[in-house]
């Protein structure tokens, strides 16, 4: 059996004088007590070092190659730009040309791609026109997602991060793959479908409680 | 009035004017658009005499595939290539420089739809189709490539396919399968042998397979049905359902909603974050699905289940069951063997156990029932009620409130802060409360209570009754039986202790206090020391009874059992 | 190093000066390789985790926030690195899934040293504890590493510490108290 004073206590719901005012009179939490002494004592075995005698040599040679290809990363992008790409309205303006844009090709005939074949010049146009837009959009969202992403506990973080690569791959292999067959209403449906799948990852994180 | 006419004329006209105009726009652009895209075909035809034992090995890129079993001894392949572009020339350069090749090895043969698209998007630095190569780098044109090719073999054949950006369909083939596709659904129906596929982003599904399987799907729904043979399947973020597996299954997933039933062997699960649901499996299961709801129904042997912050439901299980959780809802129900199960934050509901039971919750609220064996339950901060074991039962609990009843053999019971009420047990019942409301009622064994800082009521006892309380105010009435050799020794301070003996009783009295008073239906002497009271009776016979405490003492003849 | 210390070494670490970095190395190399090590539960993978770590803070040394803690954005890189290293352990370990040993944790731990005790905590917990018993960060400095909260860091060493004191009850260590 346990006091739940000892948890308060190391909860910090209590603080120290009143915990070893309380352990005089109460045998479960000097044993605990105790017991966390010895703890503390013993987790020094924890603290032994890790010999990696050729590990610097490696991460400088890897440093100095990075320093070679120029790998640097690049400084912040100046304040109007990032004011442009922060300012919400901006945000605001490319969410309604979204919806917009998505609510035309509802509404428009004949826009589904065809699921086998070749697209006209026209629906071509289009659909590279809602990649496009989806693309934006995607840009808008990564932007806002970023932070959420950071704060989110461990394991969440890392399915969505591992999930947006997976689709991430897919993406540029419909990109190379219609980089030699740009109207192949089949590698399109893929690619369209790759990015609409992405958005609706992004939002699912921007929405996570 | 002159004047508005001459205006709504030039209105007329202004309008007209534009309509012509954008009706023009219209036209030609319809026009440029209809003129924009040409395509051309080319269809092969070619066949080749099959060889028994032999592989055939398809490259087909970007093709839709349908392979198709059928009683002779030839392979025939059949192809239809279709390109769209503006450039009619370039077109029929394209063409002319596509065809279907079939290359023969010691162990099988190749059939390849070479073509410029093929070369390039092997990235060959051939010099093959260089003249056309180069105008598809360039990307100055809206070019699109479609192939289809649909190839007849001998039953038997063995298969090697691989392909992307196309769908590909194998109907009846009995050999060894091994197909690798990227970006198009894949279907297999009516085939045997063995089964290796790798696909991604598109479905697969294959029906009706007569052995093993194993598919690995990338973002792609996979199911599977009526297989006759060990299936194995790594997928991740979409379905899979499988139905009717005539060997053990196993499935590797992330995120994946997996649901099926009928599985003849083991079958094992790994997912997250999505619904597994399984049912009627003849082998055992074993489940690890991280924040992943969890249900199984009708296991023929051993669960185990490894989960977290779902809820997981189990029923019917006919060997033991197994569940690791985290803050998780557990529910489980008719299991034949034993039950260990381990959560927090959450219920636990254990009923219809033929086994024994181990329960650790902390801070859930476990409810036991209907156990065959003994039940041994750790908790703490949630509520506990076991009612019908047919073995033991032990809690060890905290701030817990805890109710039992109908316990065959003993009960023994920790707990503190809350009330605990134990009715109805055969054997023994040990309880140890700090600062808990103690109630037992109808023991048919010994009664040892140690608590503190709250009532303790007996009612209905049968054997001895030991009684260590500290400012806990003690009621025991309505004793059953005192059997020879029994006794009753209660030990508190600062409170009552109330005693009503059966009428027929043969007992012993000693009673001690500080600063009460002892009143007794029973004749006994009183003392008066300088620290206590001391009230005895005058003879020693009978059960020994020993009440000690600071506070009032009072023994009563209670009515007849 | 201290705070202001740290901060001209980051600055120079901007400029790409790889001398700055070595003195990085120099002042985290064991806090680095242990919690690795933790982690992934093999010196290699932590070695490889820990260089990429550096490989990752030369990329990105632009996005440091100057006056935040150099400390917390180093170890959050690492554990990031660990995480795909994990990930990457994983897809390699569903080829052998069909492989029988499916091991469970013992259900005594009494023969075990405090170290193989710790790495049988869960992994939240472990690194938790990790980085507060023994790399001595404060619980909020925990929090921003791993982007949780402070209550739930707080919650974690305390299941951590609780679950050691048991076994050190059990264990014939314990007994020897």
């Amino acid at each position: 059996m346990k006091c739940h004073r000892f948890r308060d206590y190391e909860l910090g719901k209590m603080d120290e004088e009143a915990f070893v005012h309380h352990s005089r009179e109460c045998a479960l939490c000097r044993d605990e007590g105790t017991l966390d002494a010895h703890l503390k004592e013993r987790v020094h075995e924890l603290r032994d070092p890790v010999h990696a005698p050729h590990l610097w040599t490696r991460i400088e040679a890897g440093l100095r190659e990075e320093k070679r290809i120029g790998n640097l990363h690049k400084p912040h992008r100046s304040p109007l730009f990032r004011k442009l790409f922060f300012n919400p309205w901006f945000a605001t303006a490319a969410a309604i040309i979204l919806v917009g844009v998505s609510l035309m090709l509802f509404f428009s005939p004949n826009e589904s791609i065809p699921s086998k074949g070749h697209l006209a010049k026209k629906v071509l146009k289009r659909i590279e026109s809602k990649e496009h837009d989806y693309e934006s959009a995607i840009e808008e969202l990564e932007k806002k997602v970023r932070p959420k992403l950071a704060n989110m506990d461990f394991e969440m973080m890392a399915l969505y991060r591992e999930r947006l690569e997976t689709i991430d791959t897919q993406i540029e292999r419909c990109r190379r793959a219609l980089e030699l067959n740009p109207a192949s209403a089949h590698i399109r449906r893929y690619m369209l479908a790759a990015l609409q799948d992405k958005k609706v990852t992004l939002i699912q994180i921007k929405d996570y409680q | 009035m002159k004047r508005k006419l001459n205006l709504c004329k030039v209105t007329g006209f202004l309008l007209l004017g534009l309509l012509c105009f954008f009706s023009q726009i219209a036209t030609a652009h319809e026009a440029s658009n209809r003129k924009a895209k040409k395509t051309q075909t080319k269809t092969f035809s070619q066949n080749v005499a099959a060889a028994p034992g032999k592989m055939l090995r398809i490259d087909g890129p970007q093709a839709d595939l349908t392979i198709t079993a059928w009683d002779r001894h030839e392979i025939v392949i059949e192809g239809k290539v279709e390109v769209g572009n503006s450039d009619e020339n370039f077109l029929k350069d394209f063409l002319s420089d596509t065809d279907i090749s079939i290359e023969s090895s010691d162990d099988g043969y190749r059939i390849r739809l070479d073509s410029p698209l093929y070369e390039e998007s092997r990235g060959s630095r051939s010099g093959r189709f260089k003249k056309v190569r180069e105008i598809l780098r360039s990307g100055r044109m809206s070019f699109s490539f479609t192939a289809t090719l649909n190839i007849h073999v001998p039953a038997e054949q063995s298969l090697e396919v691989d392909n992307s950006f196309g769908d590909v369909t194998v109907n009846g083939v009995r050999g060894r399968l091994e197909i690798r596709n990227e970006s198009g659904q894949v279907k297999i129906t009516g085939c045997g042998g063995n089964l290796l596929l790798n696909n991604s982003f598109a479905s697969v599904t294959v029906e009706d397979f007569n052995g093993p399987v194993e598919i690995s799907n990338e973002s792609g729904s996979v199911t599977l049905k009526n297989i006759g043979g060990a299936s194995i399947v790594h997928s991740s973020f979409e379905e899979v359902n499988f139905m009717n597996i005539d060997g053990p299954l196993t499935i590797q997933s992330e995120s994946s909603k997996i649901v099926g039933s009928d599985v003849e062997g083991e079958c094992r699960i790994t997912s997250s974050f999505q619904l597994i649901d399984v049912r009627s499996v003849r082998g055992g299961l074993e489940v690890r699905g991280e924040s992943s709801e969890i249900k199984a129904e009708d296991i023929k042997k051993d669960v185990f289940i490894e989960s977290s912050f779902e809820p997981v439901t189990v029923k019917n299980v006919g060997g033991s069951l197994k569940v690791v959780s985290e803050s998780a809802l557990i529910t489980a129900e008719a299991i034949k063997g034993d039950a260990d199960i381990r959560s927090s934050f959450q219920g636990i509901t254990v009923s219809a156990v033929e086994g024994k039971v181990k329960i650790d919750g902390e801070s859930s609220n476990v409810t036991v029932r209907d156990i065959e064996g003994n039940a041994a339950i750790n908790s703490s901060f949630g509520d506990v009620t076991a009612s019908d074991v047919r073995g033991f039962l032990e809690i060890k609990s905290e701030s817990a409130r805890i109710k039992v009843m109908d316990i065959k053999k003993y009960a023994d019971i920790i707990s503190s802060f809350n009330a605990i009420e134990v009715q109805r047990v055969n054997g023994d019942v040990a309880v140890k409360g700090e600062s808990s409301s103690v109630l037992v009622e109808d023991a048919g064994g010994n009664v040892t209570i140690d608590n503190s800082f709250n009532y303790v009521i007996l009612k209905k006892t049968q054997g001895s009754i030991t009684i260590r309380g500290e400012s806990s105010s003690v009621d025991i009435s309505q004793i059953k039986r005192l059997p020879p050799g029994s006794k009753i020794d209660v030990k508190t301070t600062f409170n009552p202790i109330q005693l009503s003996l059966p009428q027929d009783a043969d007992v012993t009295i000693s009673a001690f206090t500080e600063f009460g008073n002892v009143r007794s239906d029973y004749p006994i002497y009183i003392q008066q020391t300088e620290e206590r009271r001391i009230a005895s009776s005058p003879q020693q016979k009978g059960t020994v009874v020993r009440l000690e405490t600071s506070g009032d003492i009072t023994i009563k003849k209670g009515s007849l059992n | 190093m201290d705070h202001f210390h740290e901060q001209q070494v980051v600055e120079k670490c901007c400029q790409g000066d790889l001398s700055a970095y070595r003195m990085i190395y120099e002042r985290y190399e064991q806090p680095l390789l242990r919690t690795a090590c933790r982690v992934l539960g093999r010196q290699q993978d932590a070695e490889d985790a820990v260089q990429d770590t550096f490989m990752k803070l030369y990329r990105g040394i632009h996005g440091f926030r100057r006056g935040a803690r150099f400390s917390s954005y180093l170890f959050r890189i690492l554990l990031n690195s660990c995480t795909d290293i994990l990930r990457k352990r994983k897809r390699a370990v569903v080829k052998e899934f069909d492989d029988a040993s499916h091991p469970n944790p013992p259900s005594h731990e009494s023969h075990l040293n405090l170290a193989q005790v710790v790495d049988m905590l869960p992994p939240r917990m472990k690194t938790c504890f990790t980085l507060s018993a023994v790399e001595q960060f404060t619980y909020e400095e925990i929090a921003e590493i791993l982007g949780i909260s402070v209550g739930s860091v707080k919650a974690h060493v305390h299941r951590a510490r609780q679950k050691l004191r048991t076994w050190l009850r059990t264990s014939s260590a314990g007994e020897k108290l």
